[in-house]
């Protein structure tokens, strides 16, 4: 396939996961914040720009929504990484199901139709996560499973597990112990499948939860193990492209369940770098290099 | 009749505490607060945070405003609720053993034994770790004078906690605004004591126990209940053809096989639990489970025959009770109560008719209630009628003014509504843990004092606030042991990655355009 659709792909994938991911955590960190005063307004709303690598430019929750629903210039933010979905797809799109096209063309008009009231952001954040669960709902559905799938696949898993990774180093159980773990786990949707598994709630087993579980698609391991599997059947032969990442699986199938909090936060630390690592070198492997016309004769 | 008390006015004055909860709420608007209230009614049916009633699933509404209970007060019902979970344990370890209080004439002997829960089938099953009442709702109501009494205990399947936690969650979605910086004790961590004490009730011997929650299905009222435990335990919901005892063992049918079942969370009443005990029609339970439940491999919680410790009838000893086992003095009184039992007792009920609240014994719900301020002349002389023909069903109490809280109404107006308070009770045999909050059912009609959610009641987000406390200046630092490993772990997270500016190339952008020129529409 096309090195141009490959990348499109890839980053469709990335701000898809992205968008859905930051306005679930933007939706469970407004209800903490709510509900919980123990740290001062200002502190709470830094932790969550701290999360998303935003400026720490919001001095309370309503100027917190707004920079984190943003703008379509920064790929950071909901609407931008909404834009941004929306984008590659429009570079590729004839080469992605009409479906497909439709469901991200209505979320990003009502995205951008719907700017969150500050004080009242859960609403539109609901129905956000809405429109973009029938775009992966489209996708699941009749996307082939060629390499164009596996390319999206690839971005969706990395993407997960830096996110994940993020959230684990966040520090939510250090400063809301009360709430913090279980809004963890409600930011990727995951306190029932949680307690199925294990009681208490802690912040430390909640960490070991979302760093190893075995069937938690948000897992930083079930990540690992998916975009394995999406390089392998890219490019089997050649194991420098998935090297770190399978290390980074196989360590954690073998793990200590009980790590220590510190060893947990290193391979939060860790799991972020090899995420990153490993965009870089699918980025070289497959997509356009940089400045994309080459003379030469 | 008294007027009532109210919650945020106490005796005519305001509480300033409260002031801006309420300001905040009413800078809204009326406008504002119909339009908060549609975007709830939409949260709460989507969620599917309904109760059923007459067959149909609707929403429990939660009213905007929240009741508040101080740090204070709330110590008070804490240990008071406590007091009396103790008194009733030893009560039906009692009656359901050696009859001491009856053999010592505490309590009549008839009263007990025609009590329609007292059930002999239950007679000499042992608890595995002493405790039967697992869980509890002490219904309280606060009188004319602000004094707050126990109304009725639920001592069975109470239900209404999954509407505490969900309450908190949609006030939250909802009005953000009256959070304000009040410091509410969370309510999140009920599913966690719950599944605690259900596990540390489990038969000896069992140390990774298997509990279930036993639910009649999803016609039931509480079947969203029911699921939400279920979900927030981590446990499976079973219904009763989902179980079957064997060799004097339950097991749950599962896709590998049969399941021991070590402790149910039972949500289905006694007459229905067992046809081969009680109702031999219901299709609703397990049979044989009650001999696999005396045979000690298996824990019910609630126990079975709890009943009889809630009945209506035995109610107005239940401070008799308390001094009796305990030695102490009820922290919170009851309500007074008229034995009907009693010739003269009934006689100055039947004159005094008006005045009085007549409940039947073994009704709930708020079905079959007459309230005599509010009732036609026909109704009280049916009634009056009936209470001689049936003492023993039956019970009076005088009409207590419930407090009222303020109320958003559908129109957006804020008025004053009756509301009453059920707290509930964890017992894990070591300890009682009151969950720090409660639902309050409210009676959205005008002056209306029946606040049963089967009768048009609604609820209240309940909040216990902190204890007075400073807020915790945040320093992460501080936090983790080795500061300098936070900071290096802070240094090497880096930005969030972006792709290629796909359609923002300014550059790129204008020669695709130009390129299009010659060809425009």
């Amino acid at each position: 396939m096309l090195s141009r659709l490959a990348e499109s792909f890839f980053w469709m994938g990335r701000y898809l996961e992205r968008c859905e991911a930051t306005s679930r955590l933007l939706l469970e960190h407004h209800q903490l914040t709510v509900q919980q005063h123990s740290v001062n307004e200002r502190d709470a709303v830094t932790f969550l720009t701290d999360l998303l690598v935003l400026s720490p430019s919001s001095l309370n929750v309503e100027e917190l929504i707004a920079q984190v629903y943003g703008e379509e210039s920064n790929a950071s933010t909901i609407l931008g990484s909404l834009s941004a979905t929306r984008n590659n797809a429009r570079t590729i799109r004839d080469a992605i199901p009409g479906d497909l096209y439709e469901a991200l063309n209505s979320a990003y008009f009502a995205g951008l139709a719907e700017n969150p009231n500050p004080r009242l952001p859960g609403t539109v954040l609901r129905s956000q996560i809405q429109r973009l669960a029938v775009i992966n709902g489209v996708l699941e559905w009749i996307a082939p499973r060629d390499q164009s799938f596996d390319f999206l696949q690839l971005g969706r898993s990395l993407e997960r597990l830096d996110l994940t990774a993020r959230l684990v180093a966040a520090g939510y159980e250090n400063i809301w112990p009360d709430q913090g773990p279980a809004t963890m786990l409600r930011s990727v949707d995951a306190l029932s499948t949680f307690v199925r598994g294990q009681i208490p709630l802690t912040g430390k087993r909640v960490k070991g939860f979302l760093i190893g579980d075995r069937i938690f698609p948000r897992s930083i391991y079930f990540c690992a193990q998916t975009a394995e599997t999406s390089l392998r059947r890219l490019k089997e032969r050649d194991d420098s492209l998935y090297r770190e990442i399978a290390l980074l699986r196989s360590e954690l199938e073998f793990s200590d369940p009980n790590a220590s909090e510190s060893a947990q936060l290193r391979i939060a630390a860790r799991a972020t770098s090899v995420a990153a690592n490993t965009s870089a070198r699918i980025s070289s492997e497959f997509f356009r290099p940089a400045g994309s016309i080459i003379w030469s004769n | 009749m008294k007027s009532a008390f109210d919650e945020f006015f106490p005796f005519d004055t305001v509480d300033t505490n409260l002031l801006p909860l309420l300001t905040n709420l009413l800078n809204l608007g009326s406008a504002g607060l119909i339009e908060r209230g549609k975007i709830r009614d939409t949260y709460l049916s989507t969620q599917g945070i309904t109760f059923t009633l007459s067959g149909k699933e609707r929403p429990l509404s939660v009213d905007l405003i929240p009741r508040v209970i101080n740090a204070h007060e709330w110590s008070t019902i804490s240990s008071g609720v406590k007091q009396r979970i103790r008194a009733l344990e030893a009560f039906l370890a009692d009656v359901y053993g050696a009859h001491t209080i009856i053999n010592e004439g505490i309590i009549p002997r008839q009263l007990v034994t025609s009590s329609e829960h007292f059930l002999r089938e239950a007679h000499g099953i042992q608890p595995a770790n002493g405790v039967r009442i697992h869980v509890s709702g002490i219904d309280l109501i606060r009188d004319e004078a602000g004094t707050l009494r126990v109304l009725e205990d639920n001592l069975r399947c109470p239900s209404g906690v999954s509407y505490v936690l969900e309450n908190r969650r949609t006030l939250a979605h909802v009005v953000p605004e009256v959070f304000g910086n009040f410091q509410v004790r969370s309510v999140e961590d009920y599913p966690e004591h719950l599944l605690q004490a259900l596990r540390a009730a489990a038969p000896d011997g069992i140390t990774e126990p298997i509990v279930a929650i036993l639910t009649p299905g999803i016609h039931n009222s509480a079947h969203f209940e029911h699921a939400f435990l279920a979900r927030r335990m981590g446990i499976e919901l079973v219904e009763g053809r989902d179980l079957f005892c064997k060799g004097g063992f339950l097991y749950m049918r599962t896709t590998s096989g049969p399941q021991p079942v070590h402790v149910l969370y039972r949500r289905i009443d006694d007459e229905y639990l067992d046809p081969m005990q009680f109702k031999p029609d219901s299709i609703l339970g397990v049979p044989g489970i009650l001999n696999v439940a005396r045979a000690g491999n298996v824990t019910l919680a609630n126990a079975v025959g709890n009943g009889v410790a809630d009945d209506k009838a035995i109610y107005p000893y239940v401070p008799r009770i308390i001094k009796y086992y305990l030695g102490e003095e009820p922290i919170l009184p009851n309500v007074e109560t008229y034995d009907l039992q009693i010739p003269d007792v009934l006689n100055h009920v039947q004159k005094n008719l008006a005045e009085m609240v007549i409940k039947p014994v073994a009704g709930s719900g708020g079905y079959g209630l007459v309230i005599g301020p509010s009732a036609t002349a026909e109704q009280l002389k049916e009634i009056s009628q009936v209470i001689a023909e049936n003492p023993r069903g039956w019970i009076a109490q005088p009409v207590v003014n419930l407090s009222t809280c303020p109320t958003v109404l559908s129109d957006g107006e804020v008025a004053p509504r009756h509301i009453d308070l059920r707290p509930f009770a964890v017992n894990d045999g070591k300890e009682i843990w009151v969950l720090p909050g409660g639902l309050t059912r409210v009676a959205l009609v005008e002056g209306s004092l029946v606040v049963n959610s089967s009768q048009g009641g609604g609820s209240k987000d309940t909040w216990v606030l902190q204890p007075k406390s400073e807020k915790v200046a945040l320093a992460k630092e501080t936090k983790n042991e080795n500061p300098d490993e936070t900071h290096e772990l802070a240094l090497t997270i880096p930005a969030r990655e972006s792709g290629p500016e796909v359609l923002t190339n300014r550059r790129l952008q204008q020669q695709e355009e130009q390129q299009q020129q010659g060809g425009e529409l």
